[in-house]
């Protein structure tokens, strides 16, 4: 897209060198969907603020949630909150939002809690969420940094061998295991499975989500990671990032139907297009 | 969350409509990134250092050992990688035949909890685990080389699956995640997603 523009550097000067394209090559319709997103985002958040609540298929995990942390408070378990191996990403905001509010569950119900850690600049973060899920809880005495902060390792390998210790020496009665992992999920889930404890399990890593079908109770899938945060806190606001969320994959279905019909009759305009 | 708001767009903008005013700040925002990461580590190894070091004074029952080997290993690689340099023969040894070999050892032992886990989901309690079961026989025999010889249709049969219902399926929920982590960002660049700074929304 040329577009001919005034640019002032950061030492003030003018770039004024002609035309200059204001969009990278091939980016202008993902810049222009991004655009899209942040406004239907904004749009869906007002009318869930306004209290527009869309109907959402209940997720099984996310809804046991409660009776398996109330389950670990009778029987004076403690709660593994397993994130994996997440970080400043999506997926960790995901993961971290499901902790704070499993956190608060677990405290109110009194149950121990445990949060192994494998990137240590998230421990701030979590240490944080921990205090305010315990203030929240009504006993902010029962934060316990050294006991419920577990920090084991970066390598995949160490901290799943980590998180098998933490499941069998501590004997934990739920573990809820949402977030990222890799090829060590196997490991961790199987390990849980044979303390006894009750899984709900989640991650956005495809390849991963069979081991976790195969070893937890419950398990999300994908997306459903990803929304849990929203579905959780049951805010109208918060919902309606899942009714975003299905807006988006309704034209991404359309575009895949127009584009395969197109492509049929041998016509790439819509790929063209897209790449533009 | 003005600051995160300000963060992402300058990123963003870097990426999408590249300036050398928004490449130099990008670049600057990608340093001090790696800064915080670099100081984030050294907590870690600070609260495991002190951590494990509680351990070891209190002689805490079943724990207090590997405290004091994770203590003594740990200081061994910070001495040798700092002191000598981690391009080092030595250090390198240390990692190729210490870490490399218990990481491999603990792969190897995926297929054992593999074998645990198909054991037992594969029983035929309802059309969804005899689905699953008969799909993973099939992928199993088109895999190993005897199933070529007992029949040539397994390889035949793996490979349809493999290419139209196992690749259609994880396509499928490969762009139901990819809009989810979308649309995450851009709740979070709003500041409309504060689940993960323990707030209610």
């Amino acid at each position: 897209m040329p577009v001919k523009a005034t640019l002032i550097n950061m030492k003030g000067r003018c770039d004024c060198e002609g035309i200059v394209d204001m969009i990278k090559t091939g980016q202008t319709v993902p810049f222009v969907m991004l655009i899209m997103f942040f406004i239907v985002v904004l749009v869906i958040w007002r009318l869930g603020k306004k209290g527009w609540r869309p109907s959402v298929r209940t997720i099984a995990g996310l809804a046991a949630m409660e009776e398996c942390v109330g389950r670990a408070a009778e029987m004076g378990r403690p709660v593994l909150i397993n994130m994996g191996q997440v970080e400043y990403s999506p997926i960790g905001v995901a993961a971290m939002s499901v902790m704070a509010y499993t956190a608060e569950m677990a405290a109110r119900k009194g149950a121990e809690i445990i949060v192994p850690i494998s990137y240590a600049q998230i421990i701030p973060t979590v240490e944080g969420m921990l205090k305010s899920a315990f203030a929240a809880a009504g006993s902010p005495e029962g934060f316990k940094r050294e006991e419920q902060i577990v920090y084991l390792s970066p390598d995949q390998w160490a901290f799943c061998t980590g998180c098998q210790a933490l499941l069998e020496s501590r004997k934990v009665a739920t573990h809820t295991f949402i977030g990222h992992i890799g090829g060590s999920s196997m490991i961790i889930v199987e390990t849980g499975a044979r303390v006894g404890a009750v899984q709900v399990g989640g991650t956005t890593n495809l390849l991963q989500i069979p081991f976790f079908v195969a070893a937890c109770d419950y398990t999300l899938i994908g997306e459903e990671v990803m929304v849990a945060g929203s579905y959780i806190s049951g805010q109208p606001g918060a919902l309606s990032q899942i009714a975003a969320n299905d807006a988006f994959k309704v034209l991404a279905i359309v575009l895949t139907i127009l584009g395969v019909a197109l492509a049929s009759v041998g016509s790439l305009a819509l790929a063209k297009f897209l790449a533009t | 969350m003005i600051l995160i708001f300000i963060v992402g767009v300058i990123t963003l903008f870097d990426w999408f409509i590249p300036t050398p005013a928004g490449s130099i700040a990008g670049g600057v925002l990608r340093n001090w990134n790696v800064i915080i990461v670099a100081f984030a580590i050294g907590l870690g190894a600070f609260t495991m250092y002190r951590t494990h070091y509680r351990h070891l004074v209190r002689r805490t029952p079943g724990q207090w050992p590997y405290s004091a080997a994770m203590l003594v290993v740990s200081t061994l690689y910070i001495v040798v990688g700092v002191g000598l340099g981690a391009g080092t023969p030595i250090y390198k040894w240390m990692y190729s035949n210490v870490i490399l070999p218990l990481g491999g050892a603990v792969f190897a032992s995926v297929a054992f909890y593999m074998a645990s886990a198909a054991y037992r989901v594969m029983r035929v309690r309802s059309i969804e685990a005899a689905l699953l079961l008969v799909s993973g026989l099939i992928l199993l025999l088109a895999t190993a080389p005897i199933g070529s010889v007992i029949w040539s249709g397994f390889l035949t049969g793996g490979n349809w699956l493999m290419d139209t219902v196992v690749t259609g399926t994880y396509r499928a929920f490969t762009v139901g995640v990819a809009l989810g982590f979308i649309l995450t960002g851009v709740r979070t660049l709003l500041g409309l997603e504060t689940g993960w700074l323990g707030r209610r929304e």
